[in-house]
């Protein structure tokens, strides 16, 4: 476990070194993070759709793990689901054009932020608790 | 009190974004943009407290390297949603920032917690 965080953190000073360096070469010309690479998605929107898409599988594989909480990682589950929604929404053919499509992508990001804190506030105070009784 | 605090979270969510409506589209869709991120500045200030206090509730064990990741997570997120919130009320620019470090860094942050998450419960099992 100590080699895997120690794995872990490595990335992750991987991945701001990245960001660091993209930051350096945005005061030159346009970011390359904000350019489009694949289907007219930039690589700040890959990492950001990679993270929300692995959030949604893993939060879909952990919800009924822990006993007593399934309630409440169930309501952070649908939550993240509807960030990650939120994430993708950009790309739905037409979004530019419709202010509907515009307007739900918002929406979806405010149900998704209330959803999550709704889950976390209801797993604490289970968490509290199960601490109280042991 | 548990279902006085978890009403009182849904009433917030659900009937601010009505106070965005307007007749005009252009408008509205400003004044909603404006209301998600100060509705997750809002919400990541408090998951942010939340999870910290999970992590300390769970201190010594497994559970508290997870809640220390979505504390970072959560924290990113907040950055991201502040910064946003600064350019549409001030028209201060920190795109940089706001992009790379708010909106891609709590991104990865944020499938690298849910990840360590399942391991550690999967582990447990």
């Amino acid at each position: 476990m100590v080699i895997r965080m120690k794995t872990a953190g490595l990335g992750i000073v991987l991945i701001l070194a990245l960001f660091m360096v993209s930051g350096v070469y945005a005061a030159v010309e346009k970011p390359f993070y904000d350019r489009p690479l694949v289907l007219g998605a930039s690589p700040l929107h890959i990492v950001q759709m990679m993270g929300w898409g692995v959030a949604v599988i893993f939060a879909w594989k952990f919800r009924g793990m822990v006993e007593g909480a399934t309630r409440a990682w169930n309501t952070v589950f649908v939550g993240t689901l509807l960030f990650a929604l939120r994430v993708y929404w950009k790309f739905v053919p037409g979004y530019g054009e419709s202010f509907m499509l515009q307007e739900i992508r918002y929406f979806l990001g405010i149900f998704a932020a209330g959803l999550i804190m709704l889950g976390f506030i209801d797993y604490y105070i289970t968490a509290s608790r199960i601490m109280e009784v042991e | 009190m548990r279902r006085v605090i978890l009403t009182m979270v849904v009433l917030i969510f659900l009937t601010g974004p009505v106070f965005a409506l307007t007749p005009e589209e252009k408008a509205t869709i400003e004044r909603v943009r404006l209301m998600e991120d100060s509705m997750w500045l809002f919400a990541s200030v408090f998951l942010v407290f939340f999870s910290y206090q999970l992590r300390k509730i769970y201190a010594g064990g497994a559970m508290e390297k997870t809640f220390t990741l979505f504390t970072l997570a959560f924290g990113l997120m907040m950055l991201w949603k502040f910064l946003g919130v600064i350019q549409r009320v001030y028209g201060i620019e920190a795109e940089l920032i706001r992009e790379l470090i708010g909106e891609g860094g709590s991104g990865f942050m944020m499938g690298v917690a849910y990840y360590a998450m399942w391991r550690m419960l999967k582990g447990e099992e």
